[in-house]
């Protein structure tokens, strides 16, 4: 009996040897996760006044085909440029999208009439859409698989819908493309950019069919937005406009009638209300919005910038249209669902903007006042090109322009500018009814009585800081006596070593840049891999933040994660 | 003290023996593994994603939406989440959802320390988002998410510090080879084309003719094909985009070969029910005319299929064969060469010897190339029915022209175009140049087909009419000139309406071998210049084999 036990015991030894135990296990994940999940938000209004609450929200009328609308953007995306990465195709398969993505086309199926001069009954106004599809459908569907465009996913798709027509665009991120060489026309290149695809589907007997369709390479906006960035100067009112394929089917003429003066009457009308953020972390800037005045004493900006600036920087500065700095009292109240935040200024204004009274029509002419650069203000003109409920127009916008005031030709303000749908022909706009009830709650309240909370009381109360990390380093110092003798990394890393370890024949260091993180981490070893060099050590690879070098004895990895110079050193 | 030793020694000596047989295992088992352990990558492939690992990992859980991992030499963990996103948030940016992420990782772990946050790109494709760092006591937890399309993916490790930077570089791997699948719509519906076997007959008479072959280029819709066939077979003209070629010299055979190239899909040329197809089902209706035909599919790479068809118009007329081959370039090019005998026995032998040589996918046409301040191009054309000799114009225009494509041809037009104006969108002045055959000789016939192209809907056409005969850069020119009035902006509609005057001028040169240089200059609401004549006339012409 004692002989069982005593071999049971060595048994029992024998496998808790051979079991790796080495520190508790830690239990973590992301329980509950619900994107929309808006509660911490919600936490900080507890800091503003409660009769400051605004209470305006879209009424976020779910279109009700949008599950369909979206499967038909997919689809047709499929159709129209093939399977995803590249997946060779045969010509029957080429054949039979072809025959599909055609067969889904409007002009099949919109009523005709042989009277009309479009052949078209065009007592349904829809009918342009079907005219504008017999161009479009087959030339782009011939221009992209010349093109050959290479894409890997469905990407966003934004649906925006009247019942009748809906229009739907998906964004495809980092697609190829071949275009012509610039060195050699001859020959194909491939070019990286992103593709966003508009496609107007209508309604016919209760069935969406595609009616127009136009691509756009993220390029093209790009620049004309560099563009005016660039062209901003101080004192000079810069005017533009960007034409897209919106000009096949909406009508730019009530934009195109209006007098040259009226731009700058509108200016002229609005620009001691506008201002321009900045957020600043360190003396660099962090992010950049626009705003205006609602009240003499009140800027209405958007709460996403503003959330943003809490999270990533010191303090937001504000300069009007003349260059002029603003102080910055503090937050007044913000409204999420609307996406305002609601700023005091030390000093009251002596203007504010003067808000529209109904709703603007499809195709009406809109004029954004909106600085991309700090240094003076553009007015981009455009047209609405929906209003349902919120404001689509054909002003493209950067994220700089968030914020930004939306006139009609009367200079009153009619929206403004949102975060979303940025760099593409179409954006989108909160309308003025959000605004009013700002006017309303804060219009007659005296400036000096308005309660606003400082930026760095916000801050600190729900943005945390960085803490402080812990240094440890369980190096046995037999082992760091050998290994501290390879590339001398003692002294050829000047560093501070915050997290060290030894495991089974492989020591792990942990520098922190803490020196400059304007410096990669990367350039803090040069010296160290120099020495190995310098003792025979093999380049085994190397690429911008990582490279590994080897001899018989040792493999070295060197890698640079967040502000670390991560070193791994593993003995063959 | 040594007697007790011996003593215990001898009474535990089966427990001493049995323990050093343990330790010699043990040493053993180490070796072993460590020797034979090689690093292997695994994978795992499902509906929705692919994940590769390394052997130093472990699946501890697998559905649909999430993998977990668990190192084996440590309590390290690897969590993998694939989030199809309500249709509200799935159009959001990777920016919009980082905050919501970050707040329920503090929220939900109160004492973790965030150590480092950074934008980043994730896996071969670049998707953009986030990397977060945390520690809490001798733990470190890493996340990185980011956005593909409709899902959200949260892919975190943990580990304690021992461990954490050695599995880093093995973590990283799993990471950028994650690859998260989209559905795709395959189409099930298969394509039918009735095919068979083709019947052929001899020609003998044509045999000793169809040993020595000429190569020919033709190149149209970004494609340009040479190919190979009997020399007896001749072009009347140097037509890039279209070749026609007729059997000469043979007696009593009248055959004749055109080869083109269209943007069209194999199968839609082969569907009867398209407006440009084979319609290969011709002998349904001409039953009682000796009507033969079938469709084979003669290659798989690249794809052809080859027609044939024989019948009579009547009892007493010739016999016609034809033979189509359609090869096909890629998806959406085709290319056609139709052969057709006139009672002449189109051969099994005769259509062997037609051979593709090469298919080059070209991005354009455009050839000119600036040298020494000028912009160079070239055109040329046969200079006689035997097709051995070339005539070879060689154009230098100032660099500010630029060549643009608009006919897809190689050989016998060029294109031009320069002062590019920004309110308007295009190029105030256009040049084009076209090379005759050597056999016209009728200019006026040539300026009346371009008067074709005028039109007077907008209110104003002159056609072009003889000015003047000039000398320019000592060569001699008639000069012709006329123009029409347009319209801008969208058609059908009054969107961006206006009128303009396009003003043309046409020098024709009459080239020492036959036919003419014709140069078409068009100001698109501008005058021409005199300056102009002068630039766009600076040319030389060789003679080339």
């Amino acid at each position: 009996m004692k002989k069982i036990l005593g071999l049971g015991g060595l048994f029992l030894l024998f496998f808790c040897s051979i079991m790796i135990v080495f520190a508790s296990s830690f239990e973590f994940s992301i329980t509950n996760f619900s994107l929309t999940n808006q509660e911490h938000q919600a936490v900080i209004l507890n800091e503003f006044k409660e009769e400051y609450r605004l209470s305006y929200k879209l009424e976020n009328t779910k279109f009700d085909r949008e599950e369909e609308i979206r499967n038909l953007t997919k689809k047709t995306t499929y159709l129209l440029l093939g399977k995803m990465n590249q997946e060779s195709e045969t010509s029957e398969e080429f054949f039979l999208r072809k025959k599909e993505y055609f067969e889904n086309a409007l002009y099949n199926y919109f009523p005709k009439d042989s009277t009309t001069e479009s052949g078209y009954d065009e007592t349904i106004p829809s009918y342009i859409y079907a005219i504008a599809g017999e161009l479009a459908i087959p030339q782009l569907f011939t221009q992209f698989n010349e093109i050959d465009v290479d894409y890997n996913s469905y990407g966003d798709i934004r649906i925006m819908s009247d019942g009748d027509i809906t229009v739907s665009s998906i964004t495809l991120e980092d697609v190829f493309v071949n275009t012509e060489s610039q060195d050699n026309p001859q020959e194909y290149t491939q070019q990286k950019t992103n593709l966003t695809i508009y496609y107007y589907f209508v309604s016919v007997e209760n069935k969406y069919y595609l009616g127009y369709l136009f691509g756009e390479m993220s390029d093209e906006i790009i620049n004309y937005l560099d563009e005016i960035e660039t062209s901003e100067t101080q004192n000079r009112l810069l005017t533009t406009s960007y034409t897209s394929y919106l000009s096949n089917l909406y009508d730019f003429q009530k934009l195109n009638e209006l007098p040259e003066s009226t731009t700058t009457e509108i200016y002229e009308k609005n620009k001691q209300n506008v201002v321009y953020l900045s957020s600043f972390y360190n003396n660099q800037i962090t992010g950049n919005a626009n705003g205006f005045f609602i009240t003499n004493s009140l800027v209405v900006t958007n709460w996403s910038f503003l959330e943003t600036a809490l999270q990533t920087s010191q303090f937001i500065s504000m300069i009007d249209a003349n260059g002029q700095n603003r102080e910055i009292e503090g937050i007044v109240t913000i409204n999420i669902d609307a996406d305002i935040a609601v700023l005091k200024c030390q000093e009251e204004s002596s203007t504010s903007g003067i808000l529209n009274s109904s709703f603007p029509e499809i195709e009406d002419p809109v004029f954004l006042l909106s600085s991309k650069s700090g240094v003076s203000f553009t007015i981009q003109r455009g047209i609405v090109l929906n209003n349902n409920e919120m404001l689509e127009t054909s002003i493209p916008v950067s994220k700089e322009d968030a914020g930004g005031v939306l006139l009609n030709k009367d200079g009153k303000i009619v929206g403004y500018i949102s975060g979303k749908n940025t760099n593409r022909s179409i954006s989108l706009a909160y309308p003025f009814e959000a605004l009013q009830e700002v006017k309303e709650k804060f219009q007659s309240i005296p400036h000096e009585s308005i309660e606003a909370v400082a930026f760095d009381t916000l801050k600190e109360k729900y943005y945390k800081k960085q803490q402080e990390e812990s240094i440890k380093n369980n190096i046995p110092e037999k082992k760091w006596n050998t290994y501290s003798q390879i590339g001398n990394i003692k002294e050829s890393i000047s560093l501070p070593l915050v997290k060290g370890s030894y495991q089974n024949k492989v020591l792990s260091l942990r520098y922190k840049n803490d020196i400059n993180s304007m410096i990669d981490s990367m350039d803090f070893a040069q010296e160290f891999i120099a020495n190995l060099k310098k003792d025979g050590y093999e380049e085994v690879e190397k690429n911008e933040t990582k490279c590994v070098y080897k001899n018989k004895q040792y493999q070295i990895m060197i890698t640079e994660e967040f502000q670390y110079l991560v070193i791994v050193m593993v003995e063959l | 003290m040594k007697r007790k030793i011996y003593v215990i020694l001898k009474r535990y000596k089966g427990y001493i023996v049995s323990f050093g047989i343990l330790i010699f295992l043990i040493i053993l088992l180490m070796i072993f593994h460590r020797a034979f352990s090689k690093q292997e990558i695994l994978k795992i492939e499902t509906d929705s994603y692919i994940i590769s690992y390394d052997n130093t990992w472990n699946i501890t859980e697998q559905t649909a939406q999430k993998v977990n991992l668990k190192h084996k030499q440590s309590d390290s963990k690897i969590s993998i989440e694939i989030q199809e996103l309500e249709n509200d948030s799935n159009y959001l940016e990777i920016s919009d959802f980082i905050e919501e992420i970050r707040y329920l990782i503090e929220t939900q772990n109160t004492g973790y320390r965030l150590l480092g946050e950074e934008e980043a790109t994730f896996t071969d494709y670049q998707y953009k988002g986030y990397k977060l760092l945390y520690e809490q006591d001798d733990t470190e937890f890493f996340l990185a998410t980011f956005k593909k399309g409709e899902k959200l993916i949260i892919f975190t490790y943990e580990a304690t510090h021992n461990y954490f930077d050695i599995l880093f570089s093995s973590m990283e791997n799993i990471l950028y080879n994650l690859e998260v699948k989209e559905e795709i719509f395959p189409s099930n519906e298969k394509i039918n084309i009735p095919t068979s076997s083709i019947g052929w007959e001899q020609n003998e008479n044509l045999t000793p003719y169809l040993t020595d072959v000429t190569e020919h280029t033709i190149a149209n819709n970004h494609y340009e094909v040479t190919y190979t066939l009997p020399s007896v077979f001749k072009q009347a003209t140097l037509n890039s985009t279209f070749h026609y070629l007729t059997l000469e010299d043979v007696p009593n055979e009248s055959i004749s070969l055109d080869v083109s190239i269209y943007t069209q899909n194999i199968y839609e040329y082969l569907d009867p029910e398209e407006i440009v197809s084979l319609s290969y089902n011709f002998c349904e209706e001409k039953e009682e005319y000796e009507c033969e035909e079938a469709l084979e599919k003669t290659n798989d790479n690249p794809l052809q299929f080859t027609y044939k068809r024989t019948y009579k118009e009547n009892a007493s007329s010739s016999k016609q064969e034809k033979v189509e081959i359609i090869t096909a370039l890629d998806e959406q090019h085709i290319l056609i060469m139709n052969m057709v005998g006139n009672d002449s026995v189109l051969s099994k032998e005769l259509i062997d010897r037609i051979e593709l040589t090469s298919i080059t996918h070209y991005a354009s046409y455009i050839t000119s190339t600036k040298e020494n301040g000028s912009t160079v191009a070239q055109l040329k054309r046969f200079q006689d029915y035997e097709n051995e000799n070339m005539d070879i114009v060689t154009i230098f225009l100032p660099d500010k022209y630029s060549e643009y494509e608009e006919g897809n041809n190689i050989y016998e037009r060029r294109y031009f175009h320069t002062n590019y104006n920004e309110e308007k969108e295009w190029y105030d002045y256009e040049i084009s140049y076209r090379l005759t055959a050597f056999s016209i000789t009728d200019l006026e016939n040539e300026i009346n087909t371009l008067n074709h192209f005028f039109t007077d809907v907008y209110g104003f056409k002159q056609d072009l009419i003889w000015v003047e005969e000039k000398t320019l850069n000592n060569k001699n020119f008639q000069i012709y000139q006329g123009g029409y009035r347009y319209r801008g902006g969208i058609p059908f509609t009054t969107i961006d309406y206006f009128l303009y005057d396009i003003h043309k001028t046409v020098l024709a040169y009459a080239i020492p071998n036959g036919g003419f240089l014709l140069i078409e200059i068009s100001g698109n609401d501008k005058e021409i210049t005199d300056d102009m004549l002068q630039e766009a006339t600076n040319f030389v012409i060789e003679t080339k084999n």
